[in-house]
């Protein structure tokens, strides 16, 4: 008992003799365990929502998409895509639902958005989760939750598609499509684009000519892991054409599988978590190089205290425990102080948050939980 | 180990046999301590003297087991030391050994009673029996006043009397003092020059090493040394050290 009371009198002596450099170790330890915490929990938060949100919403096994031919007043081919809800290993759909892009403008800001017609009604088959509000309405328009965020609008605002102007009624998540900005849309838009529900009527209104929607229907297979195949099986030969150019003919449906949409949702922070993971490892390096530097600033002093311990009879293995305890209570310290720091995003992105992305994501997180 | 465990306190206490302690190789090769011959009997006072660098310090360390030596044997109490084990050492300077240094090598961050129960608690002892026995050295060396001090507000003689309370505290069979006033003014050195004469008048084996005449006149015997030999022995009587203060020229 005397000896561990030795040595955390010596720690904490020294630790209360050296302020400043307590306080240095600290904030850098500190930083480096949060910072790796939060990478760690952002691998959590990638790996396993998805999946909750899926089951939330009754997400769809494959999505599939038809738009109308580039050239030509010839309209989408929906009869093909109709022919997909027949085809075999299909247990139920929905839709087809029209779709049109256009600009959103919203708190003087604007962005692409990919505007989808539901019904009133809930769909069996995606139906998306609202974390705000309600429902589509004629005139009213939800938007999903990242693309809300990122625009900055809630409940009760107003957005701006095509000139008219809709009311924000609800705020929802989807399994059908990555969360802005890593919306998938088939690949038919150019870049990211945010997506919003609105009437199946309201969606005419905002293209010029019927002929111009383009069109989704939303799978539900026997065997949902066999997706990834159904897709292959019915997607048409690839060409060499870049995205966004199409021929004058109707194309066939694009098909897409529900484990491409969560790749792409887990792309949105893979590249966070590894500049995290990285900037945790680098902080970490900084912590160990400013415990090298501390230590080695203080190493005549410490040589003098092994030298007095040794000849009052400290072990080789207690100097050493003396030597390393205060070091030791900083690191355990910051330690606690970084898990905590690092996880408590997840607990707070209930509440709105500012759309930096890694809040964003965090917020999705949160917002799928309670979804589940 | 305590100073009660180790098997006598009649006859040599301590004991070098060709002692021989070198640095470097070749022509760069440095004798610090050259083929000493030594015994120390129980309740003996020695003083070793010489100039800066003939090998004092040197000598003590290996005597306390600090370093080990490059030829040769140290005995402790009819042990022998120079082959133990780093543990074993360690734990035999924590009963047997106390040391004294030149530059008190107090722990700053510890108050005068905390540094005199440092042994004692590393020894096992509870912290209350430490406690205890430390607060009677430092009344013994006439600091119970100054026991919550930190050595930062205590003068140099009385930091010095803090290092020999911490050197007596598990009661040793053996002090090893290195330049114990080397770093004092005078009054302070015939504060420190009391206490070792109070410890040799009560039994204490003590080293001193020193190049103060004063210091070694307290001693039973004086063994001269240099460039890392011993040159010279004398026997001390008791006559001698009784002057003590006469001979410091500290008193009337």
């Amino acid at each position: 008992m005397g000896r561990v009371q030795l040595v955390c009198r010596l720690a904490a002596r020294d630790l209360r003799r050296r302020p400043a450099e307590a306080a240095l170790l600290l904030l850098a330890m500190t930083a480096a365990t949060t910072t790796l915490t939060l990478g760690l929990v952002l691998h959590g938060v990638i790996s396993k929502p998805y999946q909750s949100t899926r089951e939330a919403t009754a997400g769809p096994d494959v999505i599939a998409g038809v738009v109308p031919p580039a050239v030509g007043r010839r309209p989408a081919d929906l009869a093909g895509l109709r022919a997909l809800a027949a085809a075999r290993g299909v247990t139920g759909h929905s839709g087809p639902y029209p779709v049109t892009w256009t600009r959103l403008a919203a708190n003087r800001q604007s962005a692409t958005a990919e505007v989808q017609g539901r019904d009133v009604a809930p769909a069996s088959i995606d139906q998306p989760r609202l974390t705000q509000g309600n429902w589509v309405r004629a005139g009213g328009a939800v938007v999903e939750a990242a693309f809300a965020e990122a625009l900055g609008v809630a409940v009760g605002d107003e957005i701006v598609l095509e000139g008219r102007s809709f009311q924000v009624v609800g705020v929802a998540i989807t399994a059908a499509t990555a969360p802005y900005p890593e919306v998938s849309c088939l690949g038919f838009c150019p870049g990211p684009a945010g997506l919003v529900w609105v009437t199946r009527a309201d969606t005419r209104t905002l293209t010029p000519r019927a002929q111009s929607l383009s069109y989704v229907l939303n799978l539900k297979l026997a065997d949902p892991a066999a997706a990834p195949a159904f897709a292959r099986t019915h997607n048409p030969p690839r060409d060499n054409a870049p995205p966004g150019t199409r021929p004058a003919d109707p194309e066939p449906p694009l098909l897409l599988a529900w484990q491409d949409i969560q790749a792409a949702s887990a792309n949105l922070v893979r590249n966070q978590r590894k500049a995290l993971l990285t900037g945790g490892w680098l902080l970490v390096l900084l912590a160990v190089a400013s415990v090298a530097v501390l230590v080695g600033g203080r190493m005549a002093d410490q040589i003098r205290r092994v030298g007095l311990l040794k000849a009052v009879g400290g072990t080789p293995s207690l100097v050493a425990v003396v030597l390393l305890a205060e070091y030791l209570a900083v690191a355990l310290f910051a330690a606690a102080a970084g898990l905590t720091l690092g996880r408590l995003p997840l607990p707070c992105s209930s509440t709105p948050v500012r759309a930096s992305s890694v809040a964003r994501v965090f917020r999705r997180s949160a917002c799928r939980r309670s979804a589940s | 180990m305590n100073a009660s465990e180790l098997p006598l306190r009649a006859g040599p206490v301590v004991c070098a046999r060709g002692l021989r302690m070198e640095y470097g190789r070749g022509p760069a090769l440095v004798r610090a301590v050259d083929t000493v011959e030594l015994e120390v009997s129980a309740g003996e006072t020695l003083a070793v003297m010489g100039p800066s660098g003939c090998g004092k310090s040197t000598l003590l360390h290996l005597l306390g087991g600090l370093e080990r030596p490059s030829d040769g044997e140290v005995w402790l109490a009819r042990r022998r030391i120079d082959r133990l084990t780093e543990n074993a050492l360690a734990r035999l300077r924590r009963g047997a050994i106390g040391f004294v240094f030149q530059a008190f090598h107090l722990m700053d961050e510890l108050t005068a009673v905390e540094n005199v129960e440092l042994p004692a608690l590393l020894a096992g002892q509870s912290a209350r029996s430490a406690r205890r026995r430390a607060t009677e050295l430092l009344e013994q060396v006439g600091l119970s006043d100054r026991a919550d001090h930190l050595p930062s507000a205590l003068s140099g003689g009385q930091r010095q009397r803090v290092a020999i309370a911490r050197a007596l505290s598990n009661e040793p069979l053996v002090v090893l003092a290195d330049e114990p006033t080397g770093n004092l003014d005078s009054t302070a050195t015939l504060d420190v020059l009391r206490l070792l004469d109070s410890l040799r008048s009560a039994g204490q084996t003590l080293v001193i090493v020193t190049h103060d005449a004063r210091i070694a006149a307290t001693a039973d015997r004086l063994i001269s040394m240099r460039d890392g030999a011993f040159v010279e022995e004398t026997r001390l009587t008791h006559g001698t050290t009784k002057r003590l203060g006469e001979l410091a020229g500290l008193e009337g």
